[in-house]
């Protein structure tokens, strides 16, 4: 690992940086990133979600939010990170927004994501997790950011549309990217064994076509509590705490705490997101 | 300072203009023809009893404008300041094709070279286009050379008045000009020949007796995406293909050559239809 940059850079607290991702959209990538995020929060860690959607954002709209500000005015002078967080639950589950409809906040390059960055990196470090919760597909922008975190999640489907889609979103991340520690989870199974055979089907194909090994972070059921509480803007965990899917969903984060306490005090060693040159190819 | 011989005669006069032109035509021979690379000289000669007004008139008649020349008595700097501008001048005269004051064919491969590789390494696209004068021969051969000229300073003209601020125009040949895009592909570069194309056909010039003599201008363009690194070639020979196309399909139009590179090579991120099946039907 390489040595922080500056003193700024550092990651007193371990903060372990996470980037929810799909190659396909509509496969439930928010839903999961806020419910993980709270599952994780009830266990008592500190976490921050961060609408990385940019252009198309949405979690505020899942949580029943109206945020003044978002990502976006953090580039104007004067505003500072403090300004933009929202508390979705007060004690330490708090919420980054984006903006919807921006373009121009999708063709953020290094030096703006650096200047952002730059101006949330000490609030990032209060919190245990940061999770990333990025737009679907293979577009530069998505991936240029997504490979910054620490830990990537992969969610797929059972579906064969969203196993290639999500097939491409490595094989681009892992080339272009250096990035080699996916983590999959599998959305909306109808069993537990779908969740493994589409697991494994994914994971022979990078293993013989790419020569990586992934990472099973189980399975999520389809459930009809998901939908009832996207429209009461309730989290589900919240919502429905002993549905199967919530099941499902503290496993998940069961594994992803597990995955922290391993790295343990190389978190400390580099800043919370890997910059510019730890990811060049 | 060499005062003991004072010779104002004619004779020292032609004996020192012979002496130059000899050594013209000898360092004509001897100078390497690539002057970006190698050694660089300046040669000095004191010339007794030379006043300065012969000078320039030496230099006027005998086309000695790179002779730098300097008094070896009075105050220097009036001379100075001369050879500054005379420096000045040659440094314009070394980019610059003096009849039309556009970019000449050194500066022209210059700015290729360096524009390619700027494409290349933003991933921008670059559109080059030759442009040549329609049946330019006929209007030397009929209203002479004079006429002839005429014609290119006005086409030179238009290329300035048409071309983007930032656009890179040169003339490369005769009656053959170069016209560098920067940042534009082939449907947009095409807004701009097309313009250039429009304004040499709308030009109405006066040489001599002939009153209103029109001239037209064919086009060829070629364009690269910036997606792989290319060669000067890669793009200057669709462009000059291009333009003889447009010139054996009648003349006063502008072909546009296909593009270069219109997508990387298969890139290693590619998913292949072996992956695809596999992730189908697991096998």
């Amino acid at each position: 690992m390489r040595p922080p940059m500056s003193t700024t850079e550092k990651n007193p607290n371990a903060t372990l940086s996470v980037s929810i991702l799909s190659g396909k959209g509509g496969v439930g990538k928010t839903n999961l990133a806020l419910n993980l995020g709270f599952a994780l929060f009830r266990a008592g860690h500190r976490l921050l979600v961060m609408d990385f959607d940019v252009g198309l954002a949405n979690i505020d709209v899942l949580l029943g939010l109206s945020p003044e500000k978002n990502l976006q005015d953090l580039f104007r002078p004067g505003v500072v990170a403090e300004d933009v967080v929202l508390s979705i639950e007060p004690g330490g589950f708090d919420f980054l927004p984006a903006a919807s409809g921006v373009p121009e906040l999708l063709e953020m390059d290094e030096d703006m994501r650096e200047a952002l960055f730059g101006k949330l990196n000490d609030v990032f470090s209060t919190y245990d997790y940061l999770f990333l919760d990025h737009g679907a597909g293979i577009s530069p922008n998505v991936l240029s950011a997504a490979s910054m975190s620490r830990m990537p999640i992969l969610v797929v489907t059972p579906e064969p549309t969203s196993l290639t889609d999500g097939y491409a979103v490595i094989k681009v991340l892992s080339a272009q990217y250096k990035v080699k520690n996916f983590h999959i989870l599998v959305n909306q199974i109808s069993n537990t064994r779908e969740a493994e055979t589409t697991f494994e089907r994914l994971a022979s194909a990078c293993e013989r076509f790419l020569g990586l090994s992934l990472s099973f972070l189980g399975g999520v059921h389809t459930d009809p509590a998901v939908p009832e509480a996207v429209r009461r803007q309730i989290p589900l965990m919240k919502f429905a705490p002993k549905c199967q899917a919530s099941q499902d969903i503290l496993n998940v984060a069961v594994k992803i705490h597990r995955h922290r306490q391993k790295l343990g005090h190389k978190l400390k060693n580099g800043p919370i997101l890997k910059n510019i040159q730890e990811r060049a190819t | 300072m060499p005062e003991s011989i004072d010779l104002e005669s004619d004779d020292n006069r032609d004996a020192i203009l012979a002496e130059i032109l000899a050594l013209r035509q000898a360092l004509a021979e001897r100078m390497n023809a690539d002057p970006d690379h190698g050694p660089d000289m300046v040669i000095m000669r004191p010339c007794p009893g030379l006043a300065l007004e012969d000078w320039n008139e030496l230099a006027r008649d005998h086309d000695l404008r790179e002779w730098l020349a300097m008094p070896m008595r009075g105050h220097p700097l009036p001379y100075l300041k001369r050879i500054q501008k005379t420096l000045r001048e040659l440094a314009h005269l070394s980019e610059h094709d003096h009849l039309t004051g556009l970019f000449n064919r050194a500066a022209f491969e210059r700015t290729l070279a360096a524009e390619l590789e700027r494409a290349c390494r933003n991933g921008t696209s670059l559109s080059l286009a030759i442009l040549d004068l329609d049946d330019f021969k006929v209007i030397n051969d009929t209203h002479g050379h004079l006429c002839g000229d005429e014609v290119l300073r006005h086409v030179g003209g238009v290329l300035i008045e048409a071309k983007r601020t930032y656009d890179f125009a040169a003339r490369i040949g005769g009656e053959e000009f170069a016209l560098l895009l920067p940042g534009l592909g082939l449907t947009r570069s095409e807004i701009v020949i097309r313009r250039v194309l429009s304004g040499v056909a709308g030009l109405r010039m006066d040489c001599g007796r002939e009153l209103g003599l029109r001239v037209t201008a064919s086009a060829g363009v070629a364009c690269t995406k910036g997606k792989i690194p290319i060669k000067r070639d890669d793009l200057f020979l669709p462009a000059d293909q291009a333009l003889y196309e447009a010139k054996s399909q009648g003349k006063n139009r502008l072909v546009k050559a296909p593009l270069v590179d219109l997508t990387r090579p298969a890139e290693k991120t590619l998913v292949g239809a072996d992956e695809k099946k596999f992730l189908f039907t697991g096998s």
